[in-house]
C-alpha cells in the first residue's frame, strides 16, 4: 500500500466525523492566530523599547576611563571634538560629542534632580532623533539665548512650557557650584517617562562654558551604527584604537535592554510552547477518541493484512492532515491581523503612564519576522507529530481478533 | 487427489488469568480444498476462537497447525500478516467494511495491500462485485447499502486476493432471511465455480443446510464431524 493511498484513507477518515474534525481544526486556527498575534504584539513592544532605548543611549558610548563610576566634570575625553570627528568618519558610523552634568533644575515652584546633556543639534539629531520628538516649541533654534529642551513629564510636573524660565545648578570642572538661567525652547516626548522626567538638553558650548571647560571638551561620544549587527566589531575596533578610553555598547550600558532583546526568543518559545501544549492535549484527546471508536475497524484492517507501520502512519497522517488544514488558516489570519495592526498600531494610551515607566510607547505596532514564522511553523509540525504518537500507538493495541469478535 | 487446506492437530487455546479459560481444547481438524464447511455449537463453545486460530488471528497455546502447507505455529507477526494477506479471506459477522471507501474500493483494498497494479485491482473488484450481484452499487459507500449488500461486498473482498480459503464468522447472523439466502447462494456458487474453500462458524440452520460438512463444538472440543448437504 503506497503512501498516497494511506494519505487518501487518512484524509477520508478525517472527514468521517466532520464536526469533531472541524472543532479540532478551529482550535488549531484560533490557537495559532492568538499565539502569533500575542508574540507579534510582544515583539512590537520590545522592538519599540529597544529602538527608543538605543536612541537614548546610542549604539556605543565612549567616555574617559572611570567616567561610569565617577562622572566628575573634569573627566573629559582627551582630544575632545577631534576624537569625535575621527570616530564619526568611520564607515557606517555617525557620532556626536556630548558634555554631561548632573545637577538641579529649579523653577519658582520647586527643584528637581536632572541629567544635563550639552549637545550640538546638528550632530545630535541623527543619534537621538530628538527633533522628531519635540511636542511643543522647537529644539534650540527658537531665538532664545540660553535655550533648554525638557521632557513632557518634567514640564508637566514643574508647570513649564516654551518660554518658561528655569535655573540649572551643578558642579563645574573645578568642583565649584555654578548656575545658569535657561528658557524652555522645546518640550520633547519619548516613550520612556523616566528619561523625559530626568533629562534636559542644552547647547554644548553653553554647558562647557558653565563647566569651565574648553569649548571642544566633551564627556561622551555617542555612536549610531548604520548596521546594528556591526556592534561588537565596531566596539572592538574602537577599543583597539583608543585603549585608554572606555568603550561600551548599549548592551553594557543598559543590561535591562539587553535582557529584553536576548529574552525575546525564550519568551516566544515559552509562550508558543504553552499554547501548543494545550493544543497537543486537544489533539491527543480527539485522536484518542477517534482511535478508540475504531478499535474493531483497525483490528479488521490488520486482519486483512495491513501492517502495523501502515496503521501507525494512517493515524499519524490523520492528525497531521487536520493540523495541516488549520495551520495555513491560522497563519494567514495572524499575518493579516499583524499586517493591519502593524500599520495602524494599537493604542494603549489608557495604560500610557504605566507603560512609560518601562520605557514603552503607548502605540504598539505588532511585528513578526519571517524567521519567527518559520520557527513557529516548525514547532507546530513537531507538536502535530508528537501529539499523534500516543493515539497511533494506542491504535496498534488493536488486534485482528478484535475484528472477528461479534458486536 | 484431495488437497488439504487446513491441518490442525491437538490445537488448544487457553486464555490466562486468575482462572485460566480453555476456549479450544485438543482440536484435530482437516479441511480439504473445495469444502463448504460449517462449525456449529452453542455460544461459548469456542467457534470464534477456533476460527481465529485457523485464520492466524490468534496463536494457539499448544498444538500444530498447517494452512496451505505452511506451519503457522510460531510464525513471526509480520510474516503472519503477509500469510493472511495472500492465503486467507475473512468475512466478519458485522460486515466490517471500511466506511470511508466505496464498495469497489473496499474490494480493491486487499489487492492494494498486496501491491497489485491499479488496473488489475479495478477489473478484479468489478468482476467480483458482478459475481455477488452488486455491480450497480460499486460506488456506494457502506452506509448507503443494506446489511445484505454490505455482507456481499465483504464476501467479494474476501475473495479478491484469491485466497486458499475463506473464514466466515457467523456471516448471516445480522441478515434477514432473504439477504441470508442470497448471500449463501452467492457463496455456494463461488465455492462451486472457483473451488474456493469456505469455513463458517454459525448458529444459523440455513447455513448448516447448505454446508457440505458440519463440525460441532462443545466446550472447545469437537463432539461431532458429519457430512452435510450433498
Amino acid at each position: 500500500m503506497n503512501a498516497t493511498m494511506l494519505l487518501v484513507l487518512a484524509w477520508r477518515n478525517v472527514w468521517r466525523n466532520p464536526l469533531r474534525s472541524l472543532v479540532l481544526i478551529a482550535s488549531v486556527v484560533v490557537g495559532l492566530w492568538a499565539g502569533l498575534f500575542v508574540i507579534a504584539f510582544y515583539q512590537g513592544m520590545s522592538d519599540q523599547r529597544l529602538r527608543g532605548g538605543i536612541e537614548e543611549i546610542a549604539h556605543i558610548q565612549i567616555h574617559a576611563s572611570g567616567f561610569d563610576e565617577d562622572d566628575r566634570a573634569s573627566l573629559v575625553i582627551p582630544g575632545g571634538d577631534s576624537t569625535a570627528l575621527f570616530v564619526g568618519a568611520m564607515r557606517g558610523v555617525q557620532a556626536t560629542g556630548r558634555s554631561l552634568a548632573r545637577g538641579m533644575l529649579a523653577t519658582a515652584r520647586s527643584s528637581v534632580g536632572v541629567e544635563i546633556r550639552g549637545v550640538d543639534p546638528a550632530s545630535e539629531d541623527p543619534i537621538s532623533r530628538l527633533e522628531n520628538k519635540i511636542a511643543e516649541g522647537g529644539f534650540f533654534g527658537t531665538g532664545y539665548r540660553h535655550p533648554v529642551a525638557i521632557g513632557r513629564i518634567l514640564a508637566n510636573k514643574q508647570k513649564l512650557k516654551p518660554g518658561s524660565k528655569l535655573v540649572l545648578t551643578f558642579q563645574d570642572a573645578g568642583g565649584n557650584m555654578v548656575s545658569g538661567a535657561f528658557r524652555v525652547a522645546g518640550v520633547y516626548r519619548t516613550s520612556d517617562s523616566r528619561f523625559d522626567e530626568s533629562t534636559v538638553f542644552v547647547p554644548r558650548a553653553q554647558l562647557d562654558a558653565l563647566l569651565g571647560l574648553d569649548s571642544t571638551a566633551i564627556h561622551e561620544i555617542a555612536l549610531r551604527l548604520e548596521n546594528p549587527a556591526d556592534l561588537e566589531a565596531v566596539a572592538s575596533r574602537l577599543r583597539s584604537r583608543f585603549p585608554s578610553l572606555q568603550v561600551r555598547t548599549w548592551k553594557q550600558v543598559s543590561p535591562d535592554l539587553e535582557l529584553i532583546a536576548s529574552s525575546f526568543s525564550q519568551v516566544l518559545f515559552i509562550f508558543m510552547g504553552i499554547i501548543l501544549l494545550g493544543l497537543a492535549f486537544g489533539i491527543v484527546n480527539t485522536m484518542l477518541m477517534a482511535v478508540l471508536e475504531r478499535t474493531r475497524e483497525i483490528g479488521m484492517l490488520m486482519a486483512l493484512g495491513m501492517r502495523r507501520r501502515q496503521v501507525f502512519s494512517m493515524i499519524l497522517g490523520e492528525t497531521v492532515l487536520m493540523v495541516l488544514v488549520g495551520t495555513p488558516i491560522g497563519f494567514g489570519l495572524a499575518a493579516l491581523t499583524i499586517a493591519c495592526l502593524g500599520r495602524t498600531g494599537i493604542d494603549l494610551s489608557r495604560f500610557g503612564a504605566g507603560l512609560g515607566e518601562y520605557g514603552m510607547d503607548t502605540m504598539v505596532y505588532p511585528a513578526l519576522s519571517p524567521l519567527h514564522y518559520a520557527q513557529i511553523l516548525g514547532l507546530v509540525a513537531a507538536t502535530a507529530v508528537l501529539a499523534a504518537v500516543h493515539p497511533a500507538r494506542q491504535a496498534l493495541k488493536s488486534t485482528p481478533a478484535d475484528a472477528i469478535r461479534a458486536t | 487427489m484431495s488437497e488439504r487446506v487446513i491441518e490442525a492437530g491437538g490445537l488448544t487455546k487457553v486464555y490466562p488469568g486468575p482462572v485460566p479459560v480453555t476456549a479450544v481444547s485438543h482440536v484435530d481438524l482437516v479441511v480439504e480444498r473445495g469444502e463448504f464447511a460449517a462449525v456449529i455449537g452453542p455460544s461459548g463453545s469456542g467457534k470464534t476462537t477456533l476460527l481465529n486460530l485457523l485464520g492466524g488471528l490468534d496463536s494457539p497455546t499448544s498444538g500444530t497447525l498447517r494452512v496451505d502447507g505452511r506451519d503457522l505455529v510460531g510464525l513471526a507477526p509480520e510474516r503472519m500478516i503477509d500469510f493472511r494477506l495472500r492465503h486467507i479471506g475473512f468475512v466478519f459477522q458485522a460486515y466490517n467494511l471500511i466506511p470511508v471507501l466505496s464498495a469497489v474500493e473496499n474490494v480493491e483494498f486487499v489487492m492494494l495491500l498486496q501491491g497489485a497494479p491499479r488496473q488489475e485491482r479495478r477489473e478484479r473488484a468489478l468482476e467480483l462485485l458482478e459475481a455477488v450481484g452488486l455491480a450497480d452499487r460499486a460506488d456506494a459507500r457502506p452506509a448507503e447499502m443494506s446489511g445484505g449488500q454490505q455482507q456481499r461486498v465483504a464476501v467479494a473482498r474476501a475473495l479478491a486476493s484469491r485466497p486458499g480459503f475463506v473464514l466466515a464468522d457467523e456471516p448471516t447472523a445480522n441478515l434477514d432471511s432473504r439477504s441470508a439466502f442470497g448471500l449463501l447462494d452467492t457463496m455456494k456458487k463461488l465455492n462451486e465455480d472457483e473451488k474456493t474453500t469456505f469455513l463458517f462458524s454459525t448458529h444459523d440452520p440455513r447455513v448448516m443446510e447448505r454446508a457440505t460438512r458440519v463440525v460441532t463444538l462443545e466446550d472447545g472440543r469437537i463432539v461431532a464431524d458429519e457430512p452435510g448437504a450433498p
